[in-house]
């Protein structure tokens, strides 16, 4: 997936304008990132990546490109 | 463990909510979150209204009532009623048992087995087992399950991760013996301690006593309020757990019985929000109306009695005339898994009733005198 096809992806999830999101953007300063848009990643990863992760790694996000970072199938 | 009791008719389900309703728009000012946020959450998960008692009214008080609404119908006996499985989170006491004290509030005989089953999600099914192993064993011919529980008790009004779909509740299913061939139930239980963390209330009991310090608000990086008396829940292990496992649960299930999956009418699911059901009925691959999800946003989730809630509410009318192939499952605190595959109906009674709030009713009245 393209880094537009995943920012495009996680905008869907924070039910956000296209191009809203940017990989430096701090999560603490969107107000969307929330605790409903952290499960909609958690079924993202499953169904397109085929990846688990858990509450806590989520919960130590600091920035959209940690997000990015995680958007790879499992190594 | 898995079992196949035969020779156990399931033959009436009634449960019963507090008849006070709690919205959720009265409850946005509880939570530190933007409104938008909240009303997003609500859309998604399903919070709209929920049951919770009022304080005089103890998980007792509801599962009395139920039974003596059914007492008063007729659709049950207290002289037939050889044996009580009573299944909660929150007793009325420390001691003696909520079984008991039910016996006394209905005044029931003193040959009638009392006991209780202290669980959560999964307690309608465990309480079934225990009940039809009852009536399998030649014990008992006629035993009531009675799950009353409090969604409710256990979460911070302040936490929007548990107290919007929190809801007190108790049901009734009346299990007898039956010559049916057809009447078989069969079980399949799974439980995985070792990620009891996801679901944890830490203090309040023998491990940690609660105590002023315990009853602490603390609030969480996701900003939920809490304290160590309330419940902790770990919403993304829970969802992975559900997904993970409730599929190949129901499969098994559906192989132990000799059923085939296609030929399941309905899964009645306990009910822990919208969200996690919709995504369940995807992978079950089953249509969305094959799989209720609607009892969080009415009633709330009532842990052990949001099965009873769900065939009651749903299915209510339909099963005093049909008989339906169904799976019923649990998943939740433990972690634990249930199912129970089975057909059900046509019921001698299904019904849901309210309770009027304030408490036991006068308990002479109850007895019938």
């Amino acid at each position: 997936m393209e880094i537009k096809e995943k920012l495009a992806a996680l905008e869907e999830i924070m039910e956000l304008d296209e191009g809203a999101l940017a990989p430096d953007m701090r999560l603490d300063e969107i107000e969307e990132w929330d605790s409903l848009s952290a499960l909609s990643f958690v079924v993202l990863l499953g169904d397109e990546f085929d990846r688990k992760i858990s509450g806590q790694e989520i919960r130590a996000f600091k920035t959209v490109q940690d997000m990015l970072d995680v958007m790879e199938p499992q190594g | 463990m898995r079992a196949a009791v035969r020779g156990v008719r399931l033959r009436g389900i009634c449960a019963a909510v507090p008849a006070h309703v709690c919205r959720f728009e009265d409850e946005l000012k509880y939570f530190s979150f933007p409104e938008k946020s909240s009303r997003r959450l609500a859309r998604v998960m399903g919070f709209n209204e929920h049951r919770i008692a009022d304080p005089a009214t103890s998980p007792c008080d509801l599962a009395s009532y139920t039974l003596n609404h059914l007492f008063h119908e007729g659709a049950l006996s207290r002289e037939r009623l050889q044996s009580l499985v009573v299944v909660a989170q929150k007793a009325d006491h420390p001691v003696p048992g909520n079984s008991k004290v039910i016996h006394g509030q209905l005044g029931l005989p003193p040959e009638t087995f009392c006991t209780d089953i202290y669980e959560n999600c999964i307690g309608f099914i465990s309480g079934l087992f225990t009940a039809s192993c009852q009536i399998a064993s030649g014990a008992a011919t006629e035993v009531a399950v009675v799950a009353t529980d409090g969604g409710a008790c256990h979460a911070n009004k302040h936490d929007r991760n548990t107290y919007p779909l929190s809801g007190d509740a108790a049901g009734v299913a009346a299990l007898c013996k039956s010559d049916d061939p057809d009447d078989v139930l069969h079980f399949v239980f799974r439980n995985d301690g070792s990620r009891r963390a996801a679901l944890l209330v830490p203090a309040g009991g023998c491990r940690m006593p609660a105590t002023p310090e315990t009853a602490k608000p603390v609030t969480d990086e996701m900003g939920n309020t809490r304290s160590l008396n309330d419940m902790h829940m770990d919403g993304t292990a829970v969802f992975q757990f559900v997904m993970e496992s409730v599929p190949a649960l129901v499969e098994e299930a559906c192989a132990f019985a000799g059923v085939r999956p296609s030929d399941i009418r309905f899964h009645l699911t306990h009910q822990p929000n919208r969200f996690m059901l919709e995504k369940l009925a995807d992978l079950l691959n089953v249509p969305r109306d094959m799989l209720f999800n609607n009892i969080g946003e009415h009633f709330g989730n009532s842990s052990a009695a949001t099965i009873p809630v769900n065939i009651a509410y749903n299915l209510g009318e339909r099963l005093l005339h049909e008989r339906l192939q169904v799976c019923l499952s649990a998943f939740g605190a433990g972690l634990s898994l249930a199912a129970c595959v089975c057909r059900l109906g046509p019921l001698d009674f299904c019904e849901l009733i309210e309770h009027p709030g304030g408490g036991a009713i006068d308990e002479t009245a109850m007895s019938g005198e």
